[in-house]
């Protein structure tokens, strides 16, 4: 009886999501023009499915499945191991860092820093304030990003200190 | 009982193993529930779970199977793994309970999945309903692993999420979609996701709410957890339920295991994910902290309020090309140009015109010139006890109402009646907003009955199946459009029936205004409204209606409503085809599960036609 109960009530639980879907969202797949998903930034749902439940593409996999360059059509870069939580940030994130580089703060560049291995954030935020001409260039990918970023840091004593590179 | 008897054991006796294996510890890890025959059956649905062929049903012999199986030298699982390495939290129980001698092989793989994490404590993160859709106010549940290796500013972007959602194909059709989720036709997936993903996802690109709960699990704690849903993930899996075994009650049931004093799992019927966290706060001690991460429509909005009013004219100037960035010197008219611009870019589908990609562009290379900026706009959105998901009123309704009737016509006169009314969920326009998206309805099937003095017996008055509002006000830089739909089988007032049925439903759009924050709305809405039943000449009346109201909620806990409908009864005769209909409503929250209402509604129509008036007190009990 609960299970015919249930099924009653959950195809009128169901109908709003399927009725009124919100919009589906995408912004998880555009990661610039790098053509390199990783495996799970691609997670483009149905409209319907966002609302009561997720349809996820990725698995649960351990990290030397999926979170790894070589399978996922980076090939064109090559990144050393230590370099993936930087690249992997920067291309999650290109939007909001490209937006608070130019404040110089906030928790994106927070993060980025600590992905880096920076340790003084407050001098790298204001590095990526003042460079952010170089760093954040019009149209340039996530990945090229990441890379003017790690030259600006090389050009700056202290900071190459603080980051350990 | 069936008791497996391949398993024969050395060391310990009969006895310590059973009491191991039906101990609440060993039950929640192999996720046993309780059957109704009295015995144990396992919630997982397939794979290699168990070693024993009877290990579903049977804990004992599932525990002996186990103590073999640690000891061989044998390849489990998706990943190939040893029994070991792919049930680590079974192994370590067993081994410290049972004092086990067994050598430890490495695993490798289980280590690269647990070396990530660096757990200071768990997080139970509940994202809230999309704007202007209250059809998602149910919202979803995750889990954080809260990392201690952290700088002092960088947050919890770095941190690891793990959700847990049917696996669904993108291209599935939406009735197989709604069957299959039903009847457990999809298999439940946990994924695991840098937290920065999840508030991309959510905050940025879905404009919804996080609510982060942070939970009183230590290392150790967190460690079972995340070795238990390894065991799940790599080995197994659960089917999905919509209804009960959904991502809301397996999170719970996984948290069990790590609290093994904490009992979340005993819901009836359906769990909503709001009401886990309800769930959890009632334990004491259980949340160390909330937090909120508002969306990013919620975010400009706010820093927009902020703006002065000369900051607001630069803004608007800026986005509509009347100003170039370079002339701005305001850092704050530029961050909130760079967050429009963004939120934009987020609602039409993750595009910027050309124009506005310029724009975007020029207002932050002039925002980089501009230092960083000493105000803090991050702190503009406290946790207040007015928005948060666990202080909401519970969903079931239980409602007891006692009235009077006015019908001008037939035998009729005021006539006194009761009500008795149960809901199943979830939140309507006079409930108080508290956790929930203001001035927003979701209704889920609910059922009336109306005892009238001169008659014998309850009667069906109202079986309702759902109702759906959203009134979100127009503002300067949003513009939404508010809609209504409802469907229910209900007892016609305008017409002389004795106590007929028909089915109706109705379906409307208008716009909304609103005052202050959430203190009153203005809506207007036209509405196509059809009536279905025996009691109408053509067996169905289309009666399109304008409808004008307003909600107003002048103290926190008090709400009124007004509502007047101009009906047009399409296929009547000439003299009845117009009718007003009008109701005030009111309502007080005595605290979270009671409130009392005031409900009165006419309808008044040309001279000589029916009219009707209706009141009603009604006391209404949340649980």
């Amino acid at each position: 009886m609960k299970a015919s109960l249930a099924l009653v009530l959950s195809l009128v639980v169901l109908m709003p999501s399927v009725l009124w879907g919100a919009k589906s969202p995408t912004g998880m797949n555009d990661v610039g023009t790098d053509s390199c998903g990783l495996g799970w930034q691609i997670t483009q749902k149905k409209s319907f499915l966002a609302t009561t439940t997720r349809g996820t593409t990725n698995a649960f996999v351990p990290p030397s499945f999926g979170m790894t360059f070589g399978t996922l059509g980076c090939d064109k870069h090559s990144f050393a191991k230590n370099e993936e939580a930087g690249v992997t940030f920067a291309m999650a994130n290109q939007e909001n860092l490209a937006i608070e580089m130019a404040r110089g703060q906030g928790e994106y560049v927070a993060g980025f820093a600590h992905a880096l291995g920076c340790k003084n954030v407050e001098a790298f935020g204001q590095m990526a304030q003042n460079h952010y001409e170089q760093i954040v260039r019009e149209s340039g990918t996530a990945v090229e990003m990441y890379q003017n970023v790690k030259a600006q840091i090389k050009q700056d004593a202290s900071l190459s200190a603080s980051c350990g590179v | 009982m069936v008791r497996s008897t391949g398993a024969s054991v050395a060391g310990p006796s009969e006895l310590i193993l059973s009491e191991i294996a039906y101990s609440p510890y060993w039950l929640r890890l192999l996720h046993f529930e309780k059957s109704v025959w009295g015995g144990y059956r396992s919630r997982l649905d397939g794979g290699e779970f168990f070693f024993s062929p009877h290990g579903q049903r049977d804990p004992l012999a599932e525990l002996k199977s186990d103590l073999i199986a640690f000891k061989e030298n044998r390849q489990v699982g998706r990943l190939k793994q040893h029994p070991q390495c792919a049930f680590p939290e079974r192994f370590r129980f067993l081994k410290e309970k049972l004092n086990l001698k067994i050598p430890e092989v490495s695993c490798p793989k289980l280590k690269e999945y647990l070396e990530r994490f660096h757990p200071e404590s768990v997080t139970l993160v509940f994202s809230s309903a999309y704007p202007h859709n209250p059809g998602s106010m149910f919202g979803h549940t995750f889990l954080r692993v809260n990392s201690k290796n952290k700088n002092l500013n960088q947050q919890d972007l770095l941190d690891w999420g793990i959700s847990y959602a049917a696996q669904v194909s993108d291209d599935e059709n939406g009735f197989a979609f709604v069957f299959l989720g039903l009847t457990g036709g999809y298999r439940g997936q946990f994924s695991l996701l840098p937290y920065y993903a999840k508030v991309n996802e959510y905050v940025n690109n879905e404009s919804r709410d996080l609510w982060e709960y942070e939970l009183d699990l230590n290392e150790e704690e967190t460690f079972r957890l995340l070795r238990n849903i390894w065991e799940v993930e790599t080995n197994s899996y659960f089917n999905y339920y919509f209804l009960d075994e959904n991502c809301s009650y397996q999170l719970l049931a996984f948290l069990e295991v790590a609290k093994p004093d904490w009992n979340l799992t005993d819901f009836s019927i359906y769990v909503i994910p709001g009401e886990t966290i309800k769930k959890i706060a009632k334990i004491p001690g259980a949340i160390r902290s909330i937090q909120y991460r508002p969306s990013l429509q919620k975010k400009m909005m706010k820093h927009y309020s902020l703006l002065n009013e000369t900051e607001r004219n630069q803004f608007e100037n800026t986005i509509s090309f009347r100003l170039s960035p370079k002339e701005v010197l305001s850092s704050k008219v530029l961050d909130q140009v760079a967050e429009y611009l963004l939120y934009l870019k987020k609602k039409q589908e993750n595009s910027l015109s050309d124009e506005h990609n310029r724009l975007l562009r020029l207002a932050l290379l002039q925002r980089s010139h501009l230092g960083i900026a000493k105000t803090d706009t991050e702190n503009v959105f406290p946790v207040t006890e007015s928005s948060r998901p666990d202080l909401a009123h519970d969903t079931y309704r239980l409602s007891f109402a006692s009235g009077l009737e006015n019908k001008r016509w037939g035998d009729f006169q005021t006539q006194m009646f009761h009500e008795v009314q149960f809901k199943f969920a979830f939140h309507d326009l006079l409930n108080n907003d508290q956790g929930y998206t203001p001035f927003s309805q979701l209704d889920f099937p609910s059922v009336t009955l109306r005892y009238y003095n001169k008659s014998d017996f309850f009667r069906l008055e109202n079986l309702h199946f759902l109702s759906l509002t959203s009134l979100s006000p127009l503002k300067n830089i949003e513009k939404y459009p508010s809609w209504a739909f409802h469907l229910e089988r209900s007892s016609p007032k305008d017409i002389s029936c004795d106590h007929c049925q028909v089915v109706h439903f109705d379906l409307g759009a208008g716009a909304t205004l609103g005052m202050g924050e959430h203190t009153a709305v203005f809506y207007s809405l036209l509405f196509f409204q059809t009536e279905i039943g025996n009691s109408f000449r053509l067996g169905y009346r289309v009666l399109p209606k304008w409808q004008v109201g307003s909600i107003v909620k002048p103290l926190e806990p008090y709400k009124i409503q007004w509502v007047v409908n101009s009906v047009w009864d399409v296929f009547q005769s000439d003299r009845r085809k117009q009718f007003w209909e009008i109701q005030m409503n009111q309502s007080v929250a005595l605290g979270r599960s009671w409130e009392l209402r005031l409900i009165t509604q006419g309808i008044v129509s040309g001279a000589s036609t029916p009219s009707f008036y209706e009141g009603k007190v009604a006391l209404n009990y949340y649980f």
